[in-house]
C-alpha cells in the first residue's frame, strides 16, 4: 500500500505497528516546521541506528558500517496532529549490514509525505573501526574548545590519535587525512567532519565540507590506526 | 531486543462509551520485568482513557480513582498538576494507539515522553488546535507521579546531543526539571516558582530604552537592566497570572548550541540558555532567557540566576538583534553572584 492511499488513521497503525516490532529501528519527531521535523528525526534516526549498531557483535571489528535500504517516512497530518507535522524514519534492523572498506557515497536523504513515496532510497553511514568510533564519538559530545583541548590531549596520551593541530599548523600536510572539528569565535562546536574529499558531516550525515564555514576555527584530528 | 507487552485496557464508563486508548510500552534490551511493564501500561491507559471521556463529556477529569502517586511532603502533586492544566485547557490523546519508549531511571521511577495531545481549541485561550507531546512520569510502584508538557523536540533533541556536559541521568534530570519550569507557567503555579528559585535568587530582566532624538533627529537603542530579587519576581509573576487568562512559554535552542553548559567552577551547576516565545492573553514577548541551575541537592534542584533579555533591539521592525556574544552565558552569569 503506497503512502498516497492511506488514510491517517491508517498510517497510524503502520507507525504503530513498526514501534511495536522488533525488526525496526525508528525516530520519530513532531514540530511546526515540516523540514525541521524530518531534519531532526533524521538525525535522531542515524543517532538510533549508530547506538544500536554499536551493541551488536556483527559489528566488532568492523571498519564500517553501511546503512541501506533505509525507508523514510514522513507523514504530514495537519488534522490529527493539529497544525504541525509529524515525522516519522525507520530502518529494518536486518538492512544495516557490516562492510569493510566501502566508498562511502552519499545521496540526498529522500522521503515520502502523505502525498509521496520514496521507499528504498540508500543511504551511507561510515562509522569505521573501534579506535575511530570512540574518538567520534568522543568528539561529537564536545561542545566547545575547553573541552576539545582536554579530550584530545587525552586522547594523544593514550595514543589513540596520532595528532591535532590547527589548521595552519596543518598547512603542509595532507588535510584529507583528518577530521576536522570546526568551531565559531566563542568556541562553540559547530561541525566535525569526516577524513576524505568529500567529507560527511558526522552530526547530520550529509554531504559537509570546511569551506561552508568560512569565518570559523578548525582543529584537525588524526586517527591512528 | 526490545521486549514489548501489549496492553488493552477496556475501561467501562459510566456514561457515554469512550474509545478505550491501547498503551504499548518498549523497553531497551536488558530491562526485564514485564509484570511492572504490565501495570504502567495498565495505568497509563487508564489515565489517557480518562482524559479521552473528560474531554469528550467536556466535565472535568474524575482522578479519584486513577493509580496517581500519594505524594509526601514536598513532592508535587500530580493530581493538582493534572487538575490546575485541566482548568487552564482542555487536551484529549491524539492517538488511540499509543506506543511509547519506557525510560527506567536508576532510582526505579519511570517516565515516558512522547504521549501526544491535542489541545482544545476554546476560541479565546487556545484559538487554534494545538498539538503537544506530553512526559508522563511513575513511581517505583508504578503509579503516576508527574504529568507536564514535553519541550519541543528540537530542545530536547539538542540538550541530548551536550554530551560530557553531563551524563544521561543528569541530563535527563535538566531536561525534566526545565519541562517542570515551563508547565509551570501554563499552570500560572506560584508554589513551583516559589520552590524552584533559591532565596538568594538574582533575576536580570533587560528593557529596550530608546534615547532622545539628536538635534538631527535619531534616536538610538539600549538594552538595560532591572534587577530584582525573588519576591520581586514573584510578585511580578503573580500579576501577570492573575492578570492573563492563559500563559503559554516556548523554548528553544539558539543555533548551533546545546542549550546545556556546566559550571567550570562546580560540576553541579549547569547553565541553560535558550529563545523563550512568551505568549499570553494580553502580553507576548521574544527573548533570550538564561537559568543558572544548581543541582547540588539533586532532587531538589534550585535557580540561582534568571537573566531574560529581549531579542531585539529596538523595534522588531528595526530587524536589530541583540548580538549573540551579548547574550548572558554561565561566565557572565558566575561573574555576577560571585
Amino acid at each position: 500500500m503506497t503512502a498516497l492511499s492511506q488514510t491517517v488513521e491508517e498510517q497510524k497503525k503502520k507507525i504503530a505497528s513498526i514501534k511495536k516490532s522488533n525488526s525496526y529501528i525508528y525516530a520519530e519527531v513532531t514540530t511546526t516546521d515540516q523540514q525541521q521535523a524530518i531534519d531532526l528525526a533524521t538525525d535522531l534516526l542515524h543517532k538510533n541506528v549508530n547506538e544500536w549498531a554499536a551493541k551488536q557483535k556483527k559489528f566488532a571489528g568492523s571498519n564500517k558500517i553501511v546503512t541501506m535500504n533505509t525507508n523514510y517516512t514522513v507523514e504530514q497530518m495537519t488534522m490529527p496532529r493539529a497544525n504541525m507535522y509529524r515525522a516519522f524514519m525507520y530502518v529494518k534492523k536486518s538492512d544495516v549490514i557490516p562492510a569493510e572498506n566501502v566508498e562511502v557515497r552519499d545521496t540526498p536523504t529522500e522521503v515520502s509525505t502523505a502525498s509521496t513515496s520514496k521507499p528504498k532510497v540508500a543511504k551511507v553511514t561510515p562509522i569505521s573501526n573501534s579506535n575511530r568510533d570512540e574518538i567520534i564519538s568522543q568528539l561529537l559530545s564536545v561542545a566547545n574548545t575547553g573541552q576539545l583541548s582536554t579530550n584530545l590531549k587525552e586522547l594523544k596520551k593514550k595514543g589513540k590519535i596520532l595528532e591535532y593541530d590547527n589548521l595552519r599548523g596543518l598547512k603542509d600536510k595532507n588535510l584529507s587525512e583528518y577530521i576536522m572539528v570546526v568551531f565559531n569565535k566563542d568556541g562553540i562546536v559547530e561541525a566535525i567532519l569526516s577524513e576524505g574529499e568529500n567529507r560527511i558531516n558526522l552530526q547530520s550525515g550529509s554531504f559537509d565540507q570546511l569551506t561552508n564555514y568560512k569565518g570559523r576555527g578548525a582543529i584537525g584530528v588524526k586517527v591512528s590506526k | 531486543m526490545k521486549k514489548i507487552i501489549l496492553c488493552s485496557v477496556m475501561l467501562m464508563l459510566a456514561t457515554v462509551s469512550v474509545k478505550a486508548i491501547d498503551v504499548t510500552l518498549t523497553t531497551d534490551e536488558g530491562y526485564n520485568n514485564p509484570v511492572m511493564v504490565q501495570k504502567l501500561q495498565n495505568n497509563l491507559a487508564a489515565l489517557l482513557t480518562e482524559i479521552n471521556a473528560a474531554y469528550q463529556q467536556k466535565r472535568d477529569l474524575n482522578l479519584g480513582n486513577l493509580p496517581l502517586h500519594t505524594p509526601k511532603e514536598g513532592e508535587p502533586d500530580v493530581k493538582d498538576e493534572l487538575a490546575t492544566l485541566w482548568d487552564m485547557t482542555h487536551f484529549q490523546c491524539d492517538d488511540d494507539e499509543v506506543v511509547d519508549r519506557l525510560w527506567p531511571m536508576r532510582d526505579g521511577t519511570f517516565y515516558v515522553r512522547q504521549i501526544p495531545m491535542i489541545l482544545d481549541p476554546d476560541g479565546e485561550v487556545v484559538k487554534e488546535s494545538k498539538f503537544q507531546e506530553v512526559t508522563v512520569s511513575f513511581d517505583r510502584n508504578g503509579n503516576i507521579s508527574e504529568f507536564r508538557f514535553a519541550l519541543d523536540a528540537q530542545v530536547s533533541e539538542s540538550m541530548e546531543k551536550c554530551g560530557n556536559v553531563a551524563n544521561v541521568e543528569r541530563r535527563t534530570k535538566i531536561l525534566g526539571f526545565v519541562e517542570r519550569f515551563r508547565t509551570a507557567y501554563c499552570r500560572k503555579d506560584i508554589n513551583f516558582m516559589n520552590k524552584i528559585f533559591s532565596d538568594d535568587a538574582l533575576i536580570l530582566t533587560g528593557t529596550v530604552v530608546q534615547s532622545r532624538p539628536n538635534d538631527m533627529g535619531q534616536s538610538g537603542s539600549k538594552v538595560v537592566y532591572n534587577r530584582q530579587n525573588k519576591q520581586q519576581y514573584l510578585a511580578n509573576l503573580r500579576r501577570a497570572f492573575a492578570r492573563n487568562k492563559y500563559i503559554e512559554v516556548k523554548f528553544e535552542v539558539l543555533e548551533g548550541e546545546c542549550g546545556v553548559t556546566q559550571s567550570q567552577n562546580n560540576p553541579n551547576v549547569y547553565g541553560v540558555r535558550l529563545r523563550q516565545e512568551w505568549r499570553s492573553s494580553n502580553y507576548s514577548d521574544d527573548g533570550y532567557v538564561f537559568l543558572l541551575w544548581d543541582f547540588r541537592d539533586e532532587e531538589n534542584p534550585e535557580i540561582k540566576v534568571r537573566t531574560w533579555q529581549p531579542t531585539y533591539v529596538g523595534s522588531r521592525n528595526s530587524g536589530k538583534k541583540l548580538d549573540k556574544e551579548d547574550i548572558f552565558g554561565i561566565d557572565d552569569v558566575e561573574e555576577m553572584i560571585q
